[in-house]
């Protein structure tokens, strides 16, 4: 009922507009991001942001190098170019001569075209006028649900809350100078109100936050994140790992920035500003908040078994982690920007507990400090020699270990480029906040990354990585060091503007436990896992996108095989400006024997949301979702995705799972633009 | 309960033929009834996934003799193979077909399609059945298709099926649908979506006797003027992927070669067309690397003036 009432509360708000990310930028976000192979990665800053400068885009010639860096496809090579071509032939007079400067093609300009703009609207001094006339409130409401029950609502030590997962979110922006705004999460089973949760939401957060007035570069209050260096010492929020786009190999941070996700623990909470003086930033940040834990007691004494990081709060279990213990960081960051992309960075932070860590007999943790405060120190650099970017980041945790990421990007040409990463965190390297390339997190690793990317000819592009990796001391599943190497090749082909199509041919051998037929004892065998993935794309019909794909997977561990196959076809109707409309449908039929064999795709989801689910069983997955402008200035969107197995009765395990062959969840939102 | 029973007869039947390595199917031969039958539910089974699979199905000489790359093919049987290309079809068009496969009378496949251009789309009507003294399946089709634009169509096929068992265990009707698309980014490209069954519908609730859910994406492209190439893949539900691969050559405007294959039943099929005025012949013959030689004729005949629906 409340909800209902908030519903129509908003819905008599006066009206207000709402725009989309051009397809071109959302392929550009799946190729990216369909690495991560996580089922909830958290999407919502990073498409935000792309939002924002869609709406209020970057001045071309007042936008500095951080600027620049927020259009996550621009490499380091091609802000430079612009920087350089602003110095040299003075201030660009239209978005067109982009396609002039150096390391730019029509492709990458037509992705940056949405984002940028010449006009210098905007820029100066902020006025009470200005902040009415272009500040944006936005207001985000969204219920989800599945619609099988599930077994932990039916049974009394299950789920204490109702199955809907509820968001809620206000936000005020005025160009990237004002941010502020609220976020109100409750998780499907979590209860909303009553005994057991009298404030309604589960999860809350909110946040103010300035940029670029004077000197003070960055200045956030309540909820933010912080991310400096190569995300080796300090990184919070999303960032994009090994794949065949090589640039997505270098970390571009964003310093101390707004937090506006519906994440429950990647954020800080307290105070952080960044100062600018000339070259020179100064930040500092603290932030002193309860976190979830595990505890371990005995009669006398407390200790933190683990940080839960799900954000779940549905069981009694999951409630007597919330908020158990309180966690205090603060630190510091010096930068340097030189000339010509020249920068340097210290970063010092301290992160403490108020309860100890319970040490651990398990033999992979052996390595991992006990101690109940961590103080972590690294130097990060970047510096462009001709067509060569060096960078990278030297961090050490004070009496524990030492970790190093070092990369170089070769320019060659505008359609060649090379990168080589190598990275070496040690077996003591526990950091709290850090979030470096890596192939399992950022302590017990040492690998060299090699890339490739190149036009071969006009429609021809070819992408291409190995990477070999190293884990010095045994891990999580892995009872001895291993070694490792993922490789792929993708070949792409772009006949004419309407079609693209490509092959990845994929090949990973990672170590892992395995239990052989008659053994008594583990021993560590290599997985092997060989997939190739066939992919279209057409927009030669107008309004209209069709996408479809292909894929094999085969994964080999000892004398068991796993096989997987995913076929699926997208169609995208959205019709020529001035639409109220999109529809997106999938159709998908899975069928893979192993849990190994699973195949993952990017689905499409509602506005400010996205998920790449496992595709797992056999069966067909169908799901569409509608986005239909009600005014102006509000969308309401819908989505219905449902799985159906044709191999099981009863799926999900434990308190979800359902008796039924089917998985079916809905959605529904309501974005306002004001 | 009737068709589980079939279903563990014929699996064990796949079995049996899998371990005869040293038989050809073409020496294969029916030594009792109970092997008979035996083959005769095998072959039946084949077909419930390929021929009679209500809207999966691929009906034609044409679309076998191209290993059943059928999604983009335009002809009498296009209500039934992908109802999207009905609405390429210009004249009313009648076809009648006949399939015989592995030399048994039983199983042999006889159909029946129909397309109609009309003002407001293009309808089609179609009937397959098999039938012998043990059992019986009859499909009826209609089916709509129409273009919605220069490049791009929509169509469904709804299907009454009745299946009847022998031996006192009755007979029933049922209903399932498919749907389809067709887009043609150029004239020599054509690219087929067809998805038959997509409501999972069942012969009963109470059991799990499924009706085909199956997605096919194919396409075609002419390569030169007079050679056709043609590719799909194919995935049911409970059956591996199979892709498909078939080419079509115009040796002469009466005379046009075929030839196909696809990876799941493991098939390799050659046909040709000749055509004498508005009738037209097709000829298809399937060798079927575990059960033999199979074959089928289809003839069409155009009537009327064309018409083209935009």
């Amino acid at each position: 009922m409340k909800l209902f009432l908030t519903i129509v509360g908003f819905l008599v708000l006066p009206s207000m507009y709402a725009q989309e990310l051009p397809l071109n930028v959302i392929r550009m976000l799946e190729y990216l991001s369909e690495n991560i192979e996580e089922e909830d990665a958290d999407y919502m800053s990073i498409v935000e942001e792309l939002e924002r400068l869609h709406e209020q885009p970057i001045h071309l010639n007042s936008a500095d190098a951080v600027a620049l860096r927020s259009l996550v496809f621009l490499d380091e090579f091609q802000v430079q170019s612009i920087l350089e071509h602003r110095s040299s032939a003075g201030r660009l007079v239209s978005v067109y001569e982009l396609q002039g400067i150096e390391g730019l093609d029509a492709e990458m300009v037509s992705l940056m075209l949405p984002f940028v703009r010449i006009d210098a609207m905007g820029d100066g001094d902020i006025t009470w006028s200005q902040l009415k006339r272009e500040g944006r409130h936005e207001v985000l409401l969204r219920a989800e649900r599945f619609v099988e029950p599930q077994a932990g609502y039916a049974i009394s030590d299950g789920y204490l809350g109702n199955p809907y997962r509820l968001l809620t979110r206000y936000r005020f922006r005025y160009m990237n100078h004002i941010s502020t705004g609220f976020t109100l999460e409750k998780d499907a089973g979590e209860p909303f109100g009553g005994r057991q949760n009298p404030l309604g939401f589960d999860h809350g957060s909110a946040h103010l936050y300035f940029s670029g007035l004077g000197k003070i570069h960055q200045l956030a209050f309540g909820d933010f994140q912080a991310q400096f260096g190569q995300g080796l010492t300090q990184w919070m929020g999303l960032a994009f790992g090994r794949s065949g786009d090589i640039k997505s190999i270098k970390r571009n941070a964003r310093g101390i920035i707004p937090f506006t996700s519906a994440d429950e623990n990647m954020y800080l909470r307290g105070t952080g500003m960044t100062l600018r003086f000339g070259p020179v930033d100064v930040s500092a940040f603290g932030s002193h908040k309860k976190v979830d834990a595990r505890i371990h007691a005995d009669s006398t004494r407390r200790w933190i078994q683990s940080f839960p990081l799900s954000g779940l709060h549905a069981t009694h279990a999951q409630r007597e982690t919330k908020d158990a213990a309180t966690a205090t960081v603060c630190g510091g960051h010096l930068r340097y920007r030189g000339k010509k992309g020249t920068e340097m960075g210290l970063t010092t932070t301290f992160t403490g507990n108020d309860l100890p860590l319970l040490e651990s007999a398990v033999p992979y943790k052996s390595f991992h400090p006990s101690a109940p405060t961590a103080i972590v120190s690294g130097i990060d650099y970047q510096t462009l020699v001709r067509n060569v970017l060096l960078f990278g980041e030297s961090s050490i945790r004070w009496g524990s270990g030492g970790a190093s990421v070092n990369g170089l990007l070769v320019s060659l040409g505008k359609e060649t480029g090379i990168a080589i990463l190598h990275r070496y965190y040690s077996p003591s390297y526990l950091v709290p906040h850090s979030n470096p390339i890596s192939k399992s997190g950022s302590i017990n690793e040492m690998g060299t990354y090699l890339g490739l990317s190149s036009r071969l000819r006009r429609a021809w592009k070819f992408n291409a990585f190995v990477d070999l990796f190293r884990f010095p001391w045994l891990r999580y599943q892995v009872d001895s060091p291993s070694e490792g190497v993922e490789t792929m090749v993708q070949i792409e082909y772009r006949p004419n503007r309407e079609w693209t199509m490509h092959c990845r041919i994929s090949l990973q051998e990672k170590p892992r436990n395995f239990v052989g037929e008659d053994a008594a004892t583990n021993e560590v065998a290599d997985q092997t896992v060989y997939a190739i993935r066939l992919n279209w794309e057409s927009n030669a019909i107008q309004g209209i996108t069709l996408r479809g794909r292909v894929e094999h997977k085969i994964t080999n561990i000892g004398d068991q095989q796993g096989e997987g196959w995913l076929i699926y076809q997208d169609l995208i109707w959205k019709p020529a400006f001035p639409s109220k409309y999109t529809l997106k449908i999938r159709y998908a039929m899975f069928d893979s024997d192993a849990y190994d064999a699973r195949l993952y795709a990017y689905e499409h989801d509602v506005p400010f949301a996205s998920s790449i689910p496992a595709y797992y069983g056999r069966g067909c997955r169908f799901y569409f979702v509608a986005n239909y402008k009600l005014h102006a200035r509000c969308t309401a969107s819908v989505r219905f995705a449902q799985t159906y197995f044709s191999d099981r009765d009863v799926n999900g395990s434990g308190l979800n799972e359902m008796n039924a062959q089917t998985r079916t969840q809905v959605k529904a939102q309501l974005h306002f633009k004001l | 309960m009737p068709l589980l029973a079939i279903m563990q007869i014929s699996e064990k039947g796949f079995a049996k033929t899998r371990f005869l390595p040293g038989e050809s199917a073409l020496t294969f031969r029916v030594q009792t009834t109970e092997v008979r039958n035996r083959l005769i539910f095998i072959v039946f089974m084949l077909f419930c996934s390929t021929t009679l699979a209500g809207g999966g199905g691929k009906a034609g000489a044409r679309s076998n003799a191209l290993g059943g790359a059928s999604t983009t093919l335009s002809d009498a049987w296009s209500g039934t193979n992908n109802a999207a290309t009905l609405s390429l079809v210009t004249r009313p068009t009648v076809g009648v077909s006949y399939a015989n496969h592995y030399f048994l009378p039983e199983v042999g496949v006889s159909s029946l399609g129909v397309v109609l251009p009309a003002g407001g789309g293009v309808f089609g009507a179609s009937l397959h059945s098999i039938a012998f003294e043990g059992f019986g399946q009859t499909i009826v089709g209609l089916s709509y298709g129409r273009l919605l634009s220069r490049n791009f169509a929509l169509g469904a096929l709804v299907n009454g099926m009745h299946i009847r068992i022998g031996n006192g265990y009755g007979s029933k009707w049922t209903i399932d649908a498919a749907v389809g698309a067709l887009f043609m980014p150029n004239e020599d490209l054509h690219v087929g979506i067809h998805l038959s069954n997509p409501t999972r519908a069942r012969w009963s609730r109470k059991s799990d006797q499924r009706i085909p859910t199956q997605l096919s994406i194919g396409a075609s492209q002419v390569l030169h003027d007079n050679t056709r190439f043609f590719i799909q893949v194919d995935k049911e539900l409970d059956h591996p992927i199979n892709a498909c691969l078939g080419v079509e050559y115009q040796v002469h405007r009466a005379l046009t070669l075929r030839t196909g294959a696809s990876s799941l039943n493991r098939c390799f099929s050659l046909g040709f067309k000749t055509a004498l005025r508005r009738l037209v012949m097709d000829i298809c013959s399937r060798w079927d690397q575990r059960l033999g030689f199979g074959g089928e004729v289809s003839f069409s005949y155009e009537f009327g003036s064309r018409k083209r629906l935009e």
